[in-house]
């Protein structure tokens, strides 16, 4: 079929496009610089052109984009949306209702929250990962030094200059003691985030008073999701990361790869940025241990960093998100963490016990390349699309 | 055995003196306390010896723990048992917890993970049990006019803590301090199956609120007591507590009727809760539990992972339990067989209005609880398990 392929940089583009074109699918791209805005005469203006010189059955895009949700309802066309970002705010646009929409989303409680809100157009998928490109890495020469790790961690620490939090800095002192206990209660609480329920009225009424957020009435997100999510969600990642690899750089040799190659931790390696596609896969492959903290503001999902790390054939350990119990064996595919402790315990013992590491890392790699892998992904989702 | 039972009035007493006689024990009550609140250690001490003299047992119990009793049985070189049904439960505290002769059984996991280092070879962990019989022979033996004057859909027994609030002495607190404290409550209400209250409570922190907080408990004498403890298990358990079983009664009552028990101020409640007053523990509250469609246990904060009284109680009036989640509750039920959990507020309201209208499958559970709670959760069970820990242990 023809497919309108919504292009801008994403994760997963080259499988994407590999992976439709081998089933078979002509696609067209289209790039455009308003991709992101909830409105734009422009993008709707080019987007009228493409239509008009050719029929297509389907659009894509990774992540959900309101002025595309708004041009395939005008032009009954399917748009097909694969969300790996989480928050996502424009998952609030009044665009989602849109019976043109299928919108894929990997937190099952997310969707659950969707659905309770009797909303029909959210699906949910486990994030697919190219678990065979692997192979083809291996044989190419990489810098052993630079991606061979005991223990590594990628991701971002969410602590530069000007993030959200910051701009949080002057709200009253009482308000002050409010959000760094529910940060520090947070903190605690593995497999339920309750940041969104404990901001009361009073203190969201005080956040707003010193950086306000303003619906901007193309969507119904509240201001309570905004300030859990982007603001406090992101702040509890950052303490939690930079705490989490501290904890282990005492105990344990840990390499970092962050985009700021100016922080530090103690004990803990930095090694600045790494290329996603050329050298990621080659720390999964060559750590003794993967180590995987997911964002907060994912409820119970599967993060895309989790599934990189088993489809690069890397051992996987992470924090306890609910949804690796649908598709995958604790300790047998992956292994996670509970608390401080445990996670000491457990890098202390699948450092001791090789082979059982390797057999958990192989069987990982085993089933997301089974079940994952970018074709069985869009097989699943063009069949509810077009079922 | 022959048994000194020191009584001070906890709702459990005659059930374990029950329990106690019909495994065959004499049991000797002393029950000055129960009268007299204001007697002085010096004189409880008194008469517990003069006890002593006059006959010879074989140990000394109470409920929770007496510091003095824990004295004098180190003196007169008698074992002295006890077991909580509360907490927390400062007494646990003195020193005098470590003596030898002491055989300390508590009910709730975090207590015993507070204690048992203090006295590792004496402290026990023992879950609470029921009086199936004493229940039952109320409920059997009870008038057509009592059973419906107990009769409701949704019942509560116990307290709001509305009265028992000595966190609201806390006077001129810094504005971060109040705003932190009001977080990590929320938070923690938001939490079932743990309580991470100490955890979250700065050295700093503890300090600022024992002095913004005029009389802060402190022990009279040396102890194993911390401030943060103080702090987060008495003055903020209890205030958790109390916003808690306010919170719930005011949702359930919008949708519900529901009657409560109490002897708590509730004249800031909605009018359709019907406060029907303390209830008489022995004559009246078996009937009650056995009479509500529905019997909510909404678990104090300071107990942390253990079952309460409340609900082996009303298990035994062969009652329906919809409890709040407490970490110990699978070891000895199974959820949606023989009671029932909430997940939070919202869940609560979804499952009494489930149950209100689900009657057989209420009754079936309630009797699977109730066969529980016969077979293996009776006083008599217990108390063997208590003595043969106290006793036997080497033995074995």
């Amino acid at each position: 079929m023809n497919i309108l392929y919504i292009d801008w940089p994403s994760f997963g583009e080259i499988d994407a496009i590999f992976t439709l074109e081998q089933l078979g699918h002509k696609l067209k791209k289209f790039a455009h610089p308003d991709y992101q805005k909830r409105i734009s005469y422009d993008f709707n203006e080019a987007f009228s052109q493409e239509i008009e010189k050719q029929t297509f059955n389907l659009c894509f895009s990774f992540n959900f984009y309101p002025v595309v949700a708004e041009n395939c309802h005008r032009y009954n066309i399917k748009y097909l949306s694969l969300v790996y970002d989480s928050p996502y705010v424009p998952l609030y646009s009044y665009t989602i209702i849109y019976p043109t929409n299928f919108i894929f989303i990997f937190d099952k409680q997310d969707y659950i929250k969707f659905m309770k809100m009797g909303i029909p157009t959210i699906y949910y998928t486990v994030l697919p990962v190219n678990a065979t490109i692997i192979d083809f890495l291996k044989k190419k020469k990489f810098d052993h030094q630079k991606l061979t790790c005991d223990i590594s961690f990628v991701g971002a620490l969410y602590n530069e200059h000007h993030n959200f939090y910051e701009k949080l800095t002057n709200v009253n002192d009482f308000t002050k003691g409010y959000l760094d206990a529910i940060t520090e209660a947070q903190m605690k609480i593995y497999g339920y985030n309750f940041l969104e329920e404990v901001l009361s009225p009073e203190i969201v009424q005080e956040l707003r008073s010193v950086c306000d957020y303003k619906n901007d009435s193309y969507g119904i997100e509240t201001a309570e999701y905004i300030y859990a999510n982007y603001f406090i969600g992101r702040k509890i990642t950052s303490l939690e990361r930079q705490r989490t690899l501290g904890v282990i750089g005492e105990k344990f040799p840990i390499k970092l790869f962050t985009l700021n190659k100016n922080v530090t931790i103690p004990n803990v390696k930095n090694m600045g940025a790494v290329d996603y596609y050329n050298e990621m896969p080659y720390i999964f492959a060559n750590s003794k241990i993967n180590l995987n903290i997911t964002l907060k503001s994912i409820q119970s999902g599967i993060p895309l960093r989790a599934m990189d790390i088993m489809g690069a054939g890397g051992f996987l350990l992470t924090n306890f998100q609910s949804d690796f119990l649908d598709y995958f064996i604790p300790n047998e595919d992956f292994v996670y963490y509970v608390d401080m402790d445990d996670l000491l315990a457990k890098i202390d013992y699948y450092f001791e016990h090789e082979e059982e590491r390797i057999k958990i890392a192989k069987n990982g790699h085993e089933k997301v390349k089974k079940n994952h892998s970018f074709e069985k992904c869009f097989q699943y989702m063009f069949s509810i699309v077009f079922s | 055995m022959k048994i000194l039972f020191y009584r001070y009035g906890s709702i459990c007493e005659p059930d374990i003196i029950d329990g106690f006689q019909e495994l065959g024990h004499t049991i000797l009550e002393i029950t000055n306390e129960i009268t007299n609140k204001s007697l002085l250690p010096q004189e409880s001490i008194q008469i517990v010896g003069q006890s002593l003299f006059e006959s010879s047992y074989d140990f000394v119990f109470s409920i929770n723990f007496f510091p003095f009793l824990a004295e004098v049985c180190n003196i007169f070189k008698l074992p002295y048992l006890c077991w909580t049904v509360d907490s927390p439960v400062m007494e646990l505290f003195a020193l005098s917890i470590k003596h030898p002769w002491n055989r300390i059984f508590l009910f709730d996991k975090e207590q015993y993970n507070d204690i048992a280092p203090l006295n590792p070879e004496y402290t026990f962990y023992l879950p609470l049990a029921t009086n199936v019989k004493q229940k039952q022979s109320v409920i059997q033996t009870a008038s057509s006019i009592h059973h419906s004057r107990f009769s409701s859909e949704v019942s509560f027994v116990g307290s709001l803590y509305t009265e028992k609030c000595p966190f609201d002495r806390l006077k001129d607190p810094p504005q971060y301090l109040l705003g932190y404290l009001n977080g990590v409550m929320e938070a923690q209400l938001h939490i079932y199956g743990s309580y991470i209250m100490d955890d979250l409570l700065s050295d700093n922190m503890v300090e600022d609120f024992k002095s913004h907080l005029p009389g802060f408990f402190t022990f009279p004498s040396d102890s194993f007591l911390t401030d943060r403890i103080t702090m987060s298990q008495l003055y903020i358990g209890n205030k958790i507590s109390s916003l808690e079983r306010l919170r719930i009664m005011e949702h359930l009552s919008a949708q519900f009727h529901v009657d409560l028990y109490t002897a708590s101020d509730t004249s800031s409640l909605p009018h359709n809760i019907v406060n029907k007053g303390l209830a008489r523990t022995l004559e009246e509250m078996p009937i009650i539990f056995h009479n509500s469609k529905i019997n909510l246990n909404i678990t104090s904060k300071s107990i942390r992972s253990g079952i309460p009284l409340r609900i082996w109680d009303i298990l035994a009036c062969n009652g329906f339990v919809l409890t709040n989640y407490q970490a110990e509750l699978p070891e000895y039920f199974i959820n949606r067989e023989e009671l029932i959990y909430y997940e939070n507020h919202e869940d609560l309201l979804e499952k009494v209005s489930y149950y209100l209208y689900h009657e057989k499958e209420r009754k079936e559970i309630a009797h699977n609880g109730y066969e529980k709670v016969c077979k293996y959760h009776t006083y008599p069970i217990r108390l063997e398990q208590m003595l043969h820990l106290a006793f036997d242990r080497r033995l074995s």
